[in-house]
């Protein structure tokens, strides 16, 4: 792999431009119905590796073929060769065989062949452990054989797995537009049943500003237009709730301008969020930041070198990037590889310190301990002090036969860092000296340079950048109808909100109040608790919904619409019920 | 509006209900000749009262030991303690146990009550009402209606001895009188814009509904089984068509003989300084306000009392098919809903890429429909359809597939995917590796 020549470079500048086409794929650039394939590996993999992944895919055909024969001894015995194959190349974990084995396990549950679906969740826990795929599997297995507590278990475990894994990010997501969401639907229906409340007073107000100059039927119409006309506008319903919020405003009382403020100030804030949220998970979903985690936690999935690769495409230049590709390289045990990119990336850095001790690893490795001391040294002697450096270069001292070098560079380790230095000592490691993946403290500055690479795309990807203006406006102009219908109401009758006679109402209308209190409150004058009491309707109405507004999390078997959903109903019922018994106690009052 | 006048000429209760109709908050003040009261209001509701010349701690024993709740000794005996405490009387009584918070409550609420039962009773005074943002009353306390208190205070100062003539008595008969005037019915209660003309009365709904039917022939008990309103709300109403001076008593005992002056329904100016204030403004505002709103603009106004429902139905509508809309309420965010859309699909695209690269994993290939999934429990039935419900299709070839919207809807994306560069699912990938052979070369030292 060389970077150098202009052929080269164009063969570069093109990859790069079909990496980033591949890598927009997920950023929602308006893709065609058609796209291209993705492309195959472009990613260097020695023999040895390769050896290794094809050992992987047969040992995988070998344990399907075991399970399905019950075979369990092959079946464990293939899992074992996954295990060490998967520490041969420096990995823990194979999430794409979990979910084949996940798989499995339904389908043996759906045949009644119970023993089986465990065995083969066992093995889904040993190839990837902690997935919530895996504890949902084994709810629905639980749920087949029968046993409710089990399944709910289970079921709890993956809700607890999936708020604790990658997945929580966008969990997490939909959660915030969820709430967001519930606070703006609540903040409309504030507006709404103001609006029932004041309506009349405010058609009045507006009646007798224009009927003097114009006729009665004129001003009516004229009424009917200004208050029903912003429905025809697009987003009507936004610039109908704007102004009847600005009209209402003269007859709210302070709590409840409050709470008008409060809605505005939403309108603004939610796409804002919205869009923040969505690049942030988009950037999560890509695949570069899909290989950075996989890396980070151990996990080598399918297409992992293909997207490995999409980095390298899109950042060739990068130091952080070029440090990420030379730590995977390390880590597979292409030494070769790795040393020439750590070269190119202490270009760029110069006193990277996990850079320096992997080159001087490298060195160690082949017993040129002058050169490994060198790089040792370099690291020792940086700005920031590094017990690890002191330890490998007590090493490189060792090796080269300079113990009392050894004896102080040891020392000097120890007082930098001595129960770090205590833990290397006690820990068995066939390199002896210490190497370290410095590319997983850098996923900041990747997410950053992607984000600037990808900046031109923004146009396509689109935003609430235009509109954060109009809604700005729209709030000014509100607060200037407002202020208006204000001066004009002060010339105007006072007319005070009419209010039903309790006794006069009909049984529907007397539950309805009860059912929902916010009513009665608007009407006294309240804000802040009315609007609570709407808010605790709108979470429990949209609950269902509260986990995947930010997209559905990549996660076989998810239930968390059913959780959220029943969770909805049992809130309901126990609201309505509450609020029954005390209508039935109002009733006997 | 400063309401202030003589209760010679203005009726405490209509006061008090116009205080109630416009929710004022504030306090008002009624001077007798022996004491002075202040009724506080909050947003038209009495919450607290208080006598100048009459000891709050007697009261509240009073009170106390009239509901039961603590005997005068014991209450002496505790208010004996409490001034050396520093503490507020009603504090330090639930403080010690000697009675819960909930029943003290009731118990306030009651002397508010009597207080403002001896205040009914007079005939003579000054008044003033202090509006006000806020005033203090007991946290906790059930604040009290006007329209119940006046019920209330009706039904206790009927048995009083001489005040036969100004309230109604069950066992009368009462019929209306024809002083001339025009009457007219206000259904939401009178309130200071409600237009004065000497030659027209206005009454209530409810004032409405007994007027019709006296007959002086039925007594007022079965009128008010006849009506419907029940008992408090008929009397009361008897009692507002007794001051105003509409209907007469006959029956047992006649009215007195001289004419009695007609009490105003309203508070009504009578040639004082203090009643033109309340009249002048009155007016004014009864100049200012529209005879009557178009029918067009009533019916506007009635049906803005169904909004929040139908608004609650539009929005649940819309979240339900996409929350984008709502999430991106201004104009000009197209951008945003669009890319929250697209986002949305392609998650969606996401979950069916996995569950494919898991089937093809199982069996070797991909599958030849999203149904496959479906049957492989691989994919949930919501994540093989597109967010805005339409169906998704899966066209599969040999080592690819293809996603789309179903055929004939106007497909904005897809996607297609591969087993290229899948270390797991690319059995080609390592091909390379079969075709190198030969005798591997060791070098021996």
């Amino acid at each position: 792999m060389t970077s150098s020549g202009s052929a080269t470079s164009r063969a570069a500048a093109s990859f790069r431009r079909a990496a980033l086409g591949a890598a927009l794929a997920l950023l929602a650039a308006a893709p065609s119905a058609a796209q291209s394939p993705v492309t195959p590996i472009e990613f260097e993999l020695s023999r040895s590796v390769q050896q290794t992944l094809v050992r992987v895919q047969e040992l995988w055909l070998q344990w399907v073929g075991a399970t399905l024969q019950d075979n369990r001894a092959r079946a464990d015995e293939a899992l074992r060769g996954l295990t060490v194959a998967a520490r041969e190349i420096g990995f823990a974990h194979f999430p794409d065989l979990a979910l084949g084995a996940v798989a499995q396990a339904r389908q043996s549950a759906a045949s009644n062949n119970f023993e089986r679906a465990r065995r083969q969740l066992a093995a889904a826990e040993v190839l990837d452990p902690g997935r919530p795929d895996t504890a949902f599997a084994e709810a629905a297995v639980a749920h087949a054989e029968g046993s409710w507590f089990r399944a709910a278990w289970a079921t709890a475990r993956a809700l607890s797995r999936a708020l604790g894994g990658p997945e929580r990010q966008q969990i997490f997501s939909s959660v915030v537009l969820w709430s967001l969401l519930v606070l703006l639907v609540a903040s409309a229906l504030f507006v709404g049943f103001l609006a029932a409340n004041h309506g009349r007073s405010v058609v009045r107000v507006l009646s007798s500003a224009l009927s003097p100059p114009l006729p009665s039927w004129a001003a009516a119409g004229l009424v009917a237009f200004l208050v029903l006309g912003p429905l025809a506008l697009p987003s009507g319903l936004y610039w109908a709730l704007m102004l009847a919020s600005a009209l209402l405003w003269t007859f709210a009382t302070k709590s409840q301008r409050a709470v008008l403020v409060v809605g505005w100030l939403l309108t603004l804030a939610t796409p804002w969020a919205t869009d923040v949220l969505q690049r942030q998970l988009s950037l999560a979903h890509s695949p570069p930041m899909r290989a950075f985690a996989a890396f980070e936690q151990g996990r080598l999935y399918g297409g992992f070198f293909s997207d490995l690769h999409v980095l390298r495409t899109a950042l060739p230049e990068v130091p952080a990037a070029l440090e990420l590709v030379a730590d995977v390289h390390r880590t597979l045990g292409q030494w070769e590889l790795a040393r020439s990119i750590y070269r190119r990336t202490l270009y760029d850095e110069p006193e990277n310190i996990p850079v320096l001790l992997n080159l001087g690893a490298y060195h160690f490795r082949k017993g040129a301990y002058a050169a490994a001391n060198g790089y040792f040294e370099r690291a020792a002697h940086s700005p920031h002090p590094s017990a690890a450096a002191w330890y490998n270069l007590s090493l490189g001292y060792s090796d080269a036969y300079m113990f009392d070098e050894s004896r102080n560079a040891l020392t000097e380790a120890r007082r930098i860092d001595g129960a770090a230095v205590d833990v290397w000592i006690a820990t068995a490691n066939p390199d002896r000296v210490l190497t370290f993946n410095g590319s997983l403290g850098r996923g900041k500055t990747l997410r950053e340079e992607l984000v600037t690479a990808w900046q031109g795309d923004r146009a396509a990807i689109g935003g609430p950048g235009d509109s954060r203006w109009m809604g700005i406006a729209a709030v000014v102009a509100a607060l200037a109808v407002a202020l208006g219908f204000g001066l004009l109401r002060k010339r105007a009758i006072q007319a005070p909100a009419p209010r039903e006679e309790a006794q006069g109402r009909s049984a529907v209308v007397r539950w309805t109040r009860r059912m929902v209190p916010a009513i009665d409150g608007i009407e006294a004058g309240s804000g802040p608790l009315a609007w609570s009491n709407l808010v605790l309707l709108c979470a429990l109405g949209l609950l269902p919904q509260s986990f995947e507004l930010a997209g559905d999390p990549p996660v076989a078997g998810w239930s968390g619409r059913a959780i959220a959903t029943a969770l909805a109903a049992l809130g309901m019922a126990t609201y309505l019920t509450i609020r029954i018994r005390s209508g039935w106690r109002g009733e006997e009052e | 509006m400063a309401l202030e006048g003589d209760l010679a000429l203005f009726r405490l209760p209509d006061i008090l209900q116009i205080i109630a109709q416009q929710r004022k908050t504030g306090i008002l003040t009624v001077q007798g000749k022996s004491d002075i009261l202040a009724v506080s209001f909050q947003v038209g509701e009495i919450v607290a009262a208080d006598a100048l010349n009459q000891s709050f701690d007697e009261l509240l024993g009073e009170v106390l030991a009239r509901r039961g709740s603590l005997s005068r000794e014991r209450f002496a005996e505790l208010a004996e303690r409490q001034h050396g405490t520093g503490e507020r009387l009603v504090d330090y009584l639930v403080d010690i146990r000697a009675i819960g918070r909930d029943e003290l409550l009731e118990s306030l609420r009651d002397l508010t009550y009597r207080l403002l039962l001896e205040v009914l009773r007079w005939r003579e005074g000054q008044f003033k009402f202090y509006g006000g943002e806020e005033v203090a009353y007991e946290e906790g306390i059930r604040p009290l209606r006007v329209e119940d208190v006046l019920m209330r205070a009706l039904r206790e100062l009927a048995n009083e001895p001489g005040r036969v003539d100004a309230v109604p008595h069950g066992f009368l008969t009462y019929l209306p009188t024809a002083d001339g005037r025009a009457i007219r019915s206000i259904p939401n209660g009178f309130d200071e814009s409600t237009p004065l003309e000497p030659e027209v009365a206005w009454i209530t709904s409810d004032e409405r509904a007994i007027l019709e039917r006296l007959d002086g022939r039925t007594v007022a008990e079965a009128v008010a089984r006849n009506s419907g309103l029940g008992e408090d709300r008929t009397f009361y109403a008897l009692y507002r068509l007794l001051q105003a001076g509409l209907v007469r008593p006959v029956g047992d005992r006649e009215a007195p003989a001289e004419p009695s002056r007609r009490p105003a329904a309203l508070p009504r100016p009578a040639g004082r300084v203090e009643a033109l204030r309340v009249e002048r403004e009155v007016v004014e505002a009864a100049h200012l306000a529209p005879a009557t709103p178009h029918p067009l603009a009533l019916a506007l106004a009635r049906a803005a009392r169904l909004l929040p429902f139908a608004l609650a139905a539009v929005l649940a509508f819309v979240i339900a098919r996409s929350p984008a809309p709502v999430l991106f309420p201004a104009p000009a965010a197209d951008g945003g809903r669009e890319a929250y859309e697209r986002l949305r699909r392609l998650e969606r695209f996401g979950l069916i890429d996995q569950a494919a690269r898991t089937f093809h994993l199982l069996e070797g290939r991909y599958p030849v429909g999203i149904e496959e999934l479906l049957a492989r429990d691989l994919l949930s039935r919501r994540a093989s359809v597109d967010p805005r419900g339409s169906e998704l299709v899966l066209r599969s070839e040999v080592d690819a597939y293809q996603i789309v919207l179903s055929s004939g809807a106007a497909s904005p994306s897809g996607l297609r995917e591969g087993v290229f560069g899948n270390f797991l699912l690319d059995h080609r990938l390592f091909s390379g590796l079969e075709e190198e052979g030969g005798v591997p070369l060791v070098l021996v030292d």
